[in-house]
């Protein structure tokens, strides 16, 4: 099933507001926001939660490229939108594996 | 079903460290629990490293087994990007997996490799998990906001915060190590709180936990800690360091008494580290030697300094590959943790590098002026052993493995980090990890106050489901140490095996060496000859 970018970034604000609830983060969510310099990611946190993504999609993403490209930013950040964006090139993309297909634990 | 099994993980103990504090009355439980129980050098696979290791133990496999080698991966045998290795990265099936197809439950605490969590049935919160996704690593689902409701429970404490655990690698400066040492100190007691609630409300048949802080302390804190370093030689700030570390043992040790109460007399209880530890006197700046040899070299300007220590820092590793010019480099290290050299063979991924056909003399080479080098000052070699990845990681996930692994003469780590010298004597010692980890189990089945021969940390995951009373896959590398058991134990409870379909016929390959037969070694050429290595 194809997904749209609608349906994925309503999808990624329910992810953030919930953990944001968690360190109590109070800001505005939205395609704008940025995640290190708004909501205080470091760049752990982002892996993380490109895996969340990966997990929630069963679709892996080379996220580890995309994070190598930021980090060569003058401003080493990624908007909402922008991670959106990301997502939705590569989440119809059925070339790429499962995430379980190597897992046994 | 025997009665309940727990695993306490005590990630980076050694002898070293635990038998002079047991015999100055630091650690009185683990003394009692060491005597009336059997302890054993339990030895790691290499690398002696938390990712690699803990997963050996879990699984009862080698890295080249199950595919974990370091804290990062590359995505790919082709691939020069790294990236975090993650549970979907295991290629081998867990104990807890295996108790779950048996209709047993576990809990799993502070384990790495655990995210995203295994949907055992239990409960499961993973370690090396960043605070802010502590909810998602969390399973149930609901764990995480019942956990929350825990008086005393603070989510930033329990997990990963990037800024200390950079710490360990980088070093503290002198005004932090109080509140550095107190932080870990508080951890453990998070973790504590969150497996008491779980033992007393939802006990399980098996129920393991890791406590990371030893590992944490004991790189930082090394020469605060040394046993054959007496107060008086020390500065009153130093003896304070060492009193408020000694705290964290004690500490540490009535956590260990009270989880051994709640588990209650008819469980076994298992002690075991992923590795040792001993102390660290230099440093080798193996990127910087393998430029100055022409083997790797830096894009222009972009040489990360040992003097910018954040240029180590654990969320800046996946850049480093990047600042290397790929036309000029046919061997690099990517991480300081796993001491693992990597070629760059052309054709595989790059267009540069070495050429399939050169790939073994080039190896050979490389290998043994490592072997050659020596300390300017000392003359002594700096390096120990190497070990060519089909020795240490033969089997299905070798391709991702380093092409060469390094011993270092001083048990260290290396420095991935561009400096004036390749080689230089520390300006204070360190802690770094070893081969020789620790081994104490005690309970109903096990023997009293025996002292074994070294055990394989391979041999773990079958003592722990022999104790569960389940068969062991036999694909698991290691043995179920039965001299550890009372032979009425054994009787009542003998070992049992069961086929484990797809089970590859590679040999045990940990600590001691290569091991292979001729037809382990034929496979291992008709592999190497399918890569291009070998004509």
């Amino acid at each position: 099933m194809k997904r749209s970018r609608s349906d994925i970034l309503a999808d990624i604000l329910v992810l953030l507001r919930e953990l944001a609830d968690d360190w109590e983060y109070s800001g505005t969510i939205n395609g704008d926001t940025c995640l290190v310099a708004d909501m205080g990611l470091e760049s752990l946190d982002v892996v993380i939660l490109g895996l969340a993504v990966q997990e929630r999609y069963g679709q892996t993403m080379p996220f580890a490229e995309l994070l190598v490209e930021i980090g060569q930013r003058d401003e080493r950040d990624m908007s909402v939108g922008e991670w959106v964006d990301f997502i939705h090139k590569h989440v119809n993309d059925t070339g790429g594996r499962s995430p379980e297909s190597r897992a046994h634990s | 079903m025997t009665g309940r099994t727990v695993l306490i993980g005590l990630d980076g103990a050694t002898f070293t460290i635990l038998d002079p504090l047991m015999q100055r009355g630091v650690l009185p439980f683990l003394q009692r629990f060491a005597a009336s129980g059997v302890r054993a050098t339990l030895h790691s696979v290499i690398p002696p490293l938390t990712p690699p290791a803990w997963t050996s133990l879990v699984t009862g496999r080698s890295p080249g087994r199950h595919g974990v080698f370091d804290f990062f991966l590359r995505d790919s045998a082709d691939s020069q990007h790294i990236r975090f290795a993650t549970s979907q990265d295991v290629d081998a099936e867990t104990i807890w997996s295996v108790a779950d197809r048996h209709g047993l439950r576990t809990t799993v605490l502070n384990f790495p490799l655990m995210f995203p969590p295994p949907q055992i049935s239990g409960y499961v919160v993973p370690g090396w998990m960043p605070w802010r996704q502590l909810r998602l690593g969390c399973h149930p689902p609901n764990l995480y906001d019942r956990l929350k409701a825990l008086s005393g429970f603070n989510a930033r404490e329990l997990a990963m915060d990037m800024e200390l655990e950079e710490k360990a690698i980088e070093g503290c400066q002198p005004d932090e190590y109080v509140e550095w040492i107190e932080f870990y100190t508080r951890r453990e007691q998070q973790w504590l709180r969150v497996l008491r609630a779980l033992m007393l409300e939802e006990p399980c048949q098996l129920t393991a936990v890791l406590f990371d802080g030893m590992d944490k302390l004991q790189h930082l804190c090394w020469r605060f800690l040394e046993p054959a370093r007496p107060d008086e030689s020390m500065s009153p700030k130093a003896r304070t360091i060492r009193q408020l570390v000694l705290e964290y043992y004690r500490q540490l040790d009535r956590a260990l008494c009270e989880i051994v109460s709640l588990a209650g007399p008819d469980a076994t209880v298992v002690l075991a580290s992923d590795h040792g530890f001993g102390p660290q006197n230099t440093t080798f700046f193996i990127n910087t030697w393998l430029q100055q040899h022409g083997y790797l070299a830096w894009a222009d300007g972009q040489a990360p300094l040992a003097s910018d220590t954040k240029s180590v820092g654990i969320g800046q590793l996946a850049r480093h590959i990047h600042l290397l010019d790929w036309e000029r480099t046919t061997a690099y290290v990517p991480t300081p943790s796993g001491n693992g050299i990597h070629i760059v063979v052309a054709g595989q991924g790059s267009e540069h590098g070495v050429a399939p056909a050169e790939y073994e003399r080039f190896r050979s080479q490389l290998a043994q002026e490592l072997r050659d080098f020596t300390a300017p000052a000392s003359g002594e070699r700096v390096v120990s052993e190497i070990w060519f990845r089909e020795d240490a990681f033969a089997g299905p996930s070798m391709e991702l493995a380093p092409d060469l692994t390094v011993l270092l003469a001083d048990g260290g780590q290396v420095s991935i980090l561009a400096s004036d010298e390749p080689f230089k004597l520390r300006p204070e010692v360190r802690g770094a990890h070893r081969l020789e980890g620790v081994f104490i189990a005690d309970g109903p089945a096990l023997r009293t106050g025996e002292q074994l021969a070294p055990l394989s940390i391979l041999d773990m995951a079958p003592l722990l489901l022999h104790r569960l009373g389940l068969p062991i896959p036999d694909d698991m590398e290691g043995r179920v140490p039965t001299e550890a058991l009372e032979p009425a134990a054994l009787l009542a409870q003998p070992v049992r095996t069961v086929s484990q379909p797809g089970a590859a016929a590679t040999p045990p390959q940990t600590w001691s060496g290569p091991v292979m037969d001729e037809e382990d070694e034929a496979e291992m050429l008709r592999r190497l000859r399918a890569l291009g290595y070998v004509q």
